[in-house]
């Protein structure tokens, strides 16, 4: 064993901390070498001078102290378990309100711009040519007013795509305030529909391409004008 | 077999403090204050502070009396409170050190100790753990001190075990450094040699 490992272990072997072969081998080289088994003598000094450290010690009065902060801590809980409750649930509380507040305003701006109006209004928007465009059947609202034979209204709106929903729209109301017409005319006692027409229903040209087919009392039907109609009864392009 | 019969008198005081009993409290302050003491006096260097120390780590055991786990030593979780004390108030002093008027005394107190001659051994490896480095003292006084087995003592310092001892053994090689002058002095003069003029 070297001298370095040697005083490396001086003092594991002096408090029988070594292994019995570390033992054996560093008591043999104490044997030998003098510088060593000098500084072997200091950790023995160093050691017993440890053992002679003097104790310290609490004062005399060191537990009736810590029983008195003890037992003031000990009123402090009791204390504060009367005097202080545990923490009721607020009436209010900001976490509780934002919530509330937030879906209040929702609802206030929805009605206020106008909410279920909106949703009901069925003349909003005219779909029935669109959905019809894409292939699917009319919306219900507009059943009375189907375009038969060569869809006019959908041959219509491929040729006009920009104004092809305005112009059914328009045709619409258009037909809506004959119907009215007639229907005040009907209402007058001298009023006779059928005089000189031969037919049971009012035929009404609305543009070049189609008409309007008035039952008396029924729906406006609107229907392709054939090509060599004649419009007996009102003049072509006149508007109500 | 004297350690686990400690371990488990500790156990049955602490179950009794558990139920809230004082007398089992006082039983288990009366056991240990010294002991812990001896490690926080050598720690802070001041009877006050230390007393202080000691005392807040019972009053720390008392409070928490109801989470002291009873897989784990009493004294490790003891020792581990009373550290974790100690090291703060030195990490409190090192934080005002700057302004402390009385360093300039310390430093001189230690100069008187080192021209002193070292009639007194146990005196001079006090003061020589004072200038230990907080880790090296630590392992040294748990361990050579307070003479607690390294498992425990690696425990308490929560480090490894191979750690522990080659911090107690680093201290013991410093302090052996410092001595060793001293200590060939108080041999030669011991043994009646004549020693140079400058040594006296």
């Amino acid at each position: 064993m070297r001298c370095q490992r040697v005083r490396y272990y001086l003092s594991a072997f002096f408090k029988g901390e070594l292994s019995e072969g570390k033992r054996k081998a560093l008591a043999a080289h104490l044997q030998s070498c003098t510088e060593c088994s000098r500084e072997e003598s200091v950790v023995r000094e160093m050691s017993m001078a440890g053992r002679r450290m003097m104790a310290y010690k609490t004062s005399s009065d060191f537990n009736a102290r810590l029983l008195n902060r003890i037992a003031e801590e000990r009123f402090k809980e009791t204390r504060s378990k009367a005097y202080f409750p545990p923490k009721r649930v607020p009436v209010f509380s900001w976490s509780r309100a934002l919530p509330v507040a937030a879906t209040v305003c929702l609802v206030l701006a929805f009605v206020l711009t106008g909410g279920v109006k909106n949703l009901l209004n069925h003349d909003a928007t005219p779909l029935a040519v669109e959905q019809h465009s894409h292939g699917s059947g009319l919306d219900d609202r507009y059943l009375t007013v189907q375009p038969q034979g060569e869809h006019a209204l959908a041959i219509h709106k491929r040729t006009s795509s920009t104004t092809g929903q305005w112009a059914f729209h328009k045709e619409l109301a258009r037909v809506n305030r004959i119907k009215g017409f007639v229907n005040s005319l009907a209402s007058q006692s001298n009023f006779d529909p059928y005089a000189g027409r031969g037919t049971d229903n009012l035929i009404i040209p609305v543009n070049p391409r189609i008409y309007l087919e008035i039952i008396l009392n029924g729906q406006p039907l609107i229907r392709p004008l054939p090509s060599n109609q004649s419009t007996n009864t009102m003049e072509a392009g006149q508007t109500y | 077999m004297e350690k686990e019969d400690q371990k488990q008198s500790d156990y049955r005081l602490m179950e009794r403090v558990k139920a809230g009993d004082l007398v089992a409290f006082n039983q288990i302050v009366d056991k240990y204050k010294d002991r812990l003491m001896n490690v926080i006096f050598r720690m802070v260097q001041g009877t006050e502070e230390a007393e202080d120390i000691v005392q807040e780590t019972f009053l720390r055991v008392y409070q928490h009396r109801d989470s002291f786990d009873f897989r784990h030593c009493f004294s490790t979780w003891l020792y581990t409170i009373a550290l974790n004390l100690a090291r703060n108030e030195l990490r409190k002093r090192k934080r005002f050190k700057f302004f402390d008027i009385f360093d300039m005394q310390g430093k001189e107190g230690e100069i008187a100790v080192e021209m002193e001659l070292p009639s007194n051994l146990p005196q001079v490896l006090e003061k020589a753990l004072e200038s230990l480095p907080e880790k090296y003292k630590t392992a040294f006084v748990l361990r050579d001190i307070q003479e607690l087995p390294y498992e425990e003592v690696a425990q308490i310092m929560n480090i490894p075990l191979g750690t522990v001892k080659s911090r107690v053994n680093r201290a013991r090689a410093i302090l052996r450094d410092k001595l060793k002058p001293r200590m060939e002095e108080y041999n030669a003069l011991s043994k009646g040699t004549l020693l140079p003029v400058s040594l006296l």
